[in-house]
């Protein structure tokens, strides 16, 4: 509860500074006829407003934007658990796999995502998808690749001892004990999924929020375009808490400091 | 039970090779207690390692129940209890005891109960292992290597991280389990009087690379309880170690 109210109260601190000195500012250049500060940084209280006015558009395409990165980085999951469950069972597999991951991982995604949407096809979600999926699975990989090469040798011996195959030794062994890892790096390729969602629609689709952003800034509609990121920034911090809860639902047996 | 015969294993430091341990002889028989004891370094560690058949060795023979070490494993004759209890930190104590069961696929409720009483941890079925103390989570690891009832039990170290006080303590849970269950035990030690306490012989390596020097057996039959650490002939036991250690 202290936490909750902490980051409250440093958040209120923040948006009442910014309002203030902005309708200062802007006072200033309206009265030495330059420009107001709104035409590319709203206050607060215009972003709410537009935000307001604007709500059954911004949480809809929100919404699509939201399910494209959880697709994204469901499949980037299950890819990135998939490839270390390989690593296990054929140790030889990761002198090649972890390579050709950091290849994928060091290309400039974003600029070859209009290749990835010429190659899936204008306006489908398959393509955002799919940036999606690569920007999550990397993260998610190289920690969980990490965690398994860290356990202990004493502990695979024990298995051993108990007579355990590959199979059992990645159910029984490595995957109950990376799920923290797996929730803590989540944490971090939630939001990766839906900033790669967000920029796969500035160029692909004809909605999503990214569409909505890409819109409203050809409109010079800042209002709705702070709105459209504050609502994108507000989703993760959403999925951030969501996966907290998460790891604490399914993983009491983790000791916090 | 247990014979090795000429056992050597070498370990490779890039292009050199070092001998860790060669011309191992030595047999246990069925439900005899073996100690062995020596300096750090000297392969006791590498011994029961390759006894569990956790490590290849280079050259001789070792046979479990007339089985190679893998098959002693694959026929579930062999428990072991490390030096640091390996327990699975997402497991409860009692979840921690069922693993070996379960990827034997032979669930046994009362197996593990009993066990879970034998080791005395009645009550903590329930706590992670971050719960309890360094001698119930070394309990723990013990009906780990128990449940599924192996003839034959290799103990590396299991007591080294506790204070004297657990550690005398485990020392007499282990003889009363010991006297209960029945097995065939080999137990890797530092400790003189630990050894003596718990053992039907002591086997004592020394050296690099490590070779038996002495196969001291140990004359106290099942006089193995509190009041014998202050016993006469309990000290005496530990002069006889003591002697052979010193003229090696």
């Amino acid at each position: 509860m202290k936490k909750i109210l902490a980051i409250f109260t440093t958040l209120s601190v923040f948006l009442a500074v910014w309002q203030m000195t902005e309708n200062r500012i802007n006072v200033d250049r309206i009265n030495n006829d330059e420009t107001s500060l709104e035409a590319f940084l709203p206050t607060p209280s215009t972003i709410y407003t537009s935000f307001k006015d604007n709500f059954g558009l911004i949480i809809s395409e929100t919404l699509i934007t939201l399910e494209r990165a959880f697709a994204g980085f469901v499949s980037g999951f299950i890819m990135a658990v998939a490839i270390v469950a390989l690593f296990s069972f054929f140790p030889i597999l990761r002198h090649v796999g972890i390579p050709i991951s950091v290849a994928i991982n060091s290309f400039p995604i974003i600029g070859f995502s209009p290749i990835i949407i010429l190659f899936f096809g204008q306006g489908t979600s398959l393509s955002i998808v799919f940036i999606s999926m690569l920007i999550s699975y990397f993260p998610i990989l190289i920690n969980l690749d990490n965690f398994v090469r860290g356990i202990p040798a004493d502990i695979f011996n024990m298995m051993k001892i108990y007579n355990s195959g590959n199979r059992q030794i990645f159910l029984k062994l490595i995957f109950p004990l990376s799920i923290p890892t797996i929730i803590e790096t989540a944490k971090l390729a939630v939001p990766a999924s839906i900033i790669g969602a967000t920029m796969g629609e500035w160029l692909g689709t004809r909605n999503g929020i990214g569409h909505l952003i890409t819109v409203s800034l050809y409109q010079l509609n800042p209002g709705v375009l702070y709105a459209s990121l504050a609502a994108i920034m507000f989703s993760s911090i959403i999925s951030i808490f969501a996966l907290s809860v998460i790891g604490k639902i399914v993983t009491p047996w983790v000791i916090k400091n | 039970m247990i014979t090795l015969n000429k056992i050597t294993k070498k370990y490779s430091s890039g292009a050199n090779k070092v001998t860790g341990i060669e011309n191992i002889n030595f047999s246990v028989r069925k439900n005899e207690f073996v100690s062995i004891i020596g300096p750090t370094g000297t392969g006791k560690s590498t011994l029961l390692r390759i006894i569990a058949g956790l490590l290849p060795y280079d050259s001789g023979t070792v046979y479990c129940n007339k089985q190679t070490p893998a098959q002693a494993v694959r026929s579930g004759l062999m428990g072991f209890v490390p030096q640091q209890p390996l327990l699975l930190p997402n497991r409860t104590v009692r979840q921690n005891i069922e693993l070996p069961l379960e990827i034997k696929k032979t669930r046994d409720n009362d197996a593990v109960t009993a066990i879970i009483e034998l080791v005395g941890l009645k009550g903590f079925e329930d706590f992670y292992p971050h719960q309890l103390s360094g001698g119930m989570k070394q309990k723990a690891a013990i009906a780990c290597a128990l449940v599924y009832n192996p003839k034959i039990l290799l103990m590396d170290e299991p007591f080294s991280s506790l204070d004297m006080i657990t550690r005398e303590k485990a020392n007499y849970d282990l003889i009363s389990i010991k006297q209960k269950i029945g097995q065939t035990v080999i137990f890797v030690t530092h400790n003189i009087e630990e050894a003596v306490f718990l053992s039907d012989r002591v086997v004592f390596i020394s050296g690099i690379p490590g070779k038996i020097i002495s196969d001291i057996p140990i004359k106290m039959g099942n006089r193995r309880h509190r009041e014998i650490m202050t016993d006469e002939s309990f000290f005496n036991e530990i002069k006889k170690v003591r002697k052979v250690m010193a003229m090696a």
